[in-house]
């Protein structure tokens, strides 16, 4: 009945369908996978890799790293962007893509601990995200530094495949600040995830 | 059954009585032994369901309503310690955030301060104040730790650094209070407030109601047996009805699929819940025994009008 299903629905958000435990939580489902990136870049097909193949990252899970040569950054990727993801490592927004996803990558750190290094950001570095499902390498392409509330500084609705990193601004201060520094880079290598197999 | 034997003397006595007579009174006796049983079966009903609103006042009162029941369940889910932790992590975060060492955080969360900060807030809620979380005392002590930590450090504190200082400050103080207050509660605890007096009122005129329909009951019926047996029937209809809604829940496990994001406020919750059935099933447990007890007065008054 359409009256009932919306009670039911709503009922959803308060219950969820099975006991909680809090015994599962920040799963480690980082397995590295052979790097095809180098293959990859060289045919002129891209490698795809099947949404069914790999067990897709829940809140808090751990999936992968992130690495800057340049910049001295190697950080554990985790979904999600808690207190505990950053307490840890960097974290994907939920509301942003996966790699591979063909959309935006946005990744938050804090500037004194796993983001530090981004102030040694340049254009033209090279961004290596390892994942539970594929490896991809994303190059810098430009810095912006402005407000938290600045909502033009990324575009989760664009549909094509890029990385925006994000932390506070300025480096090495005492306090919270409300100025961000955002890392563009684009897409260079690594399989795209086909959502349809 | 006493009524049936009853009835069926009174037919023999009568027999010998003029034939208009007998039918006249046979047919006046069935009138009223019919009436009299349906009306106490009406008012061992009421008495059953004036038994279940007062059980869910009693409840109430002792739960809901109750600081200490407040208190005791946090203590025993170890509520204290988990805020704490809770507290201590997302305090860590914001020291991420703002270029201190991450020992700095342990320094302005611990347990003795936690306790008597969740303690206060639940004092002050049952008290029906509106400001539940004082957050000053939080504000100056980091505020000081802050100044110690950079004086340690060597860092200059210039314009810009303190208004960064201050924010981080607020931020910690919102952390804080959010940690310590319970969701929900400062929209409760004002009705919570207005209505503890109503519910003590309500309480007083439900057992008045029960003593007298029961006293109805007792003082009305001629024979023992009959007063104990309607007792009997409010009483367990009392017991049954106030288990019904916790066996209900209880059955359907919907308390532990509450989505809680926080194993504080899921334990906190979840316990609460707990405790609180448990004391429908103490209610029940109660008019069950005095059910029981009105069961053995009605055999034991049975047997003696059956050998009368």
């Amino acid at each position: 009945m359409p009256s009932a299903s919306s009670y039911i629905a709503m009922s959803n958000m308060f219950f969820s369908d099975k006991e909680k435990t809090f015994e599962n939580e920040h799963r480690n489902i980082f397995v590295p996978v052979e790097d095809t990136s180098e293959v990859s870049q060289n045919s002129d097909k891209p490698d795809t890799v099947s949404i069914s193949s790999f067990t897709f990252p829940s809140y808090e899970d751990q999936f992968g790293e992130l690495v800057i040569d340049d910049c001295q950054i190697r950080a554990d990727l985790y979904f999600g962007d808690s207190w505990y993801v950053l307490g840890n490592g960097v974290g994907i927004y939920n509301g942003s893509a996966i790699p591979g996803y063909g959309k935006t990558v946005l990744i938050a750190g804090h500037n004194n601990t796993y983001f530090n290094g981004l102030k040694h950001a340049k254009e033209g570095q090279i961004v290596k995200i390892r994942t539970n499902y594929g490896n991809y390498k994303y190059e810098i392409t430009g810095i912006k530094i402005t407000d938290n509330q600045d909502r033009s500084a990324y575009d989760l609705n664009k549909n094509e495949e890029n990385l925006i990193m994000y932390t506070c601004y300025p480096f090495d201060t005492l306090g919270l600040t409300d100025q961000r520094a955002f890392v563009y880079a684009k897409y260079v290598s690594g399989p795209m995830i086909d959502k349809n197999s | 059954m006493p009524e049936n034997q009853k009835e069926h003397e009174s037919e023999v006595q009568t027999n010998n009585e003029p034939e208009e007579h007998e039918h006249e009174h046979h047919h006046h006796r069935r009138k009223k032994s019919k009436l009299k049983p349906f009306l106490y079966s009406v008012m061992a009903f009421f008495l059953s369901f004036v038994l279940f609103l007062l059980s869910i006042c009693m409840v109430l009162e002792f739960t809901v309503f109750s600081k200490d029941y407040m208190i005791n369940t946090m203590d025993s889910k170890g509520y204290y310690s988990m805020v704490r932790y809770e507290l201590q992590s997302c305090l860590t975060d914001l020291v991420y955030a703002s270029g201190f060492e991450p020992e700095f955080a342990v320094s302005f969360a611990n347990g003795y301060d936690v306790k008597k900060a969740v303690e206060s807030y639940i004092n002050s809620f049952y008290a029906g104040d509106n400001n539940l979380v004082d957050t000053t005392e939080f504000k100056q002590q980091l505020y000081a730790e802050v100044q110690n930590y950079a004086k340690q450090n060597n860092i200059e504190i210039t314009d810009s650094t303190e208004e960064n200082i201050i924010y981080f400050v607020n931020e910690a103080a919102n952390i804080y209070k959010d940690q310590i207050s319970i969701p929900f509660f400062s929209v409760i605890g004002k009705y919570i407030d207005d209505f503890y007096n109503t519910l003590n009122i309500i309480i007083g005129v439900l057992t008045a109601l029960a003593l007298g329909i029961s006293a109805v009951i007792y003082f009305t019926n001629r024979y023992k047996h009959r007063r104990y047996k309607y007792l009997c029937y409010g009483l367990a209809g009392g017991a049954l009805s106030s288990i019904i809604i916790p066996i209900f829940i209880s059955a359907s496990n919907i308390i532990p699929k509450i989505n809680i994001t926080t194993r504080s406020l899921y334990n906190l919750f979840v316990g609460y819940f707990t405790g609180l059935f448990n004391y429908f099933y103490i209610c029940s447990g109660a008019f069950a025994i005095l059910a029981l007890l009105a069961f053995l007065l009605y055999v034991k008054y049975y047997e003696k009008y059956r050998t009368a």
